[in-house]
């Protein structure tokens, strides 16, 4: 609504009001979803195409999510001229940016819905925080950890001799090996005997 | 679920691009949960709600699933 002196004090203060809410900075994210048909060499001309659209009414970028081929969860339909194109897959990134209330409008009005390469967009107000939710699987390992109503006291096995010198190692085995020895050759008597 | 998963996950935003996490509050049908079902507290549900709708729009998530 433009100024007009016919206009009372009342009408005036809301207009000004309106004036201020579009040129008040807010934090946008746009989604977009890019044609398949667009070759790959030619996605980052469509992509610099939509960052030239928000640069040129004053938007400053935040951060970006590059455009990536996704299978969508239901096919969508395009009406080009009377016939009907299906698209089942589409490039799909994003951007955040901040822009004034009034330019952001505008964008959506004259960028995006016009713009043919672009086969569907998403745009709203967020937050300048990173808003992807940061999953840690040690965080879920946490949540998910079992209570137990005990410790196990570590036992300590400790040998009754205490320390075993080299030669009395040697000794015992010499002695085990001996009576194998032994034990063999009363063996072979007791078959001489019998024989 | 019992307990509000956002609140025990420290996830402060919900976003309409996490379709794994939005999953979870979708029946196999791939109706919203109630939030007798989900157990988050009336801000989250409205998140996800409104997030799931997002994401439904874009279409990361499908309106119907079966």
């Amino acid at each position: 609504m433009l100024f007009s002196p016919n206009m009372t004090a009342e009408e005036n203060n809301t207009n000004d009001e309106i004036s201020a809410d579009n040129a008040e900075v807010q934090v946008y994210e746009l989604g977009y979803h890019i044609l398949p048909t667009v070759v790959a060499d030619d996605l980052e001309g469509e992509v610099a195409k939509l960052r030239s659209a928000i640069e040129k009414r004053g938007g400053s970028f935040i951060t970006e999510g590059t455009p990536e081929m996704t299978t969508l969860s239901y096919p969508m339909f395009v009406n080009n001229g009377g016939k009907k194109t299906k698209y089942e897959q589409a490039y799909f990134g994003w951007m955040k940016f901040e822009m004034a209330a009034g330019e952001a409008i505008a964008l959506r009005d004259e960028d995006l819905v016009t713009n043919a390469q672009v086969l569907r967009h998403i745009l709203f107000k967020t937050t300048r925080e990173e808003t992807r939710a940061q999953l840690q699987t040690a965080q879920n390992n946490i949540l998910r950890e079992i209570k137990t109503t005990g410790v196990l006291e570590k036992k300590t096995v400790t040998e009754e001799g205490g320390e075993v010198s080299q030669e009395q190692l040697e000794k015992s085995i010499k002695d085990l090996v001996g009576d194998d020895k032994e034990a063999e050759e009363k063996k072979e008597e007791d078959k001489k005997e019998k024989e | 679920m019992s307990a509000d998963y956002f609140s025990l996950n420290g996830i402060k935003y919900i976003d309409y691009k996490d379709v794994e996490v939005l999953k979870k509050f979708l029946n196999p049908h791939g109706r919203i949960m109630a939030r007798l079902r989900t157990g988050l507290t009336a801000k989250h549900q409205r998140d996800v709600t409104r997030a799931i709708k997002r994401a439904r729009e874009m279409g990361l998530l499908a309106y119907i699933m079966k």
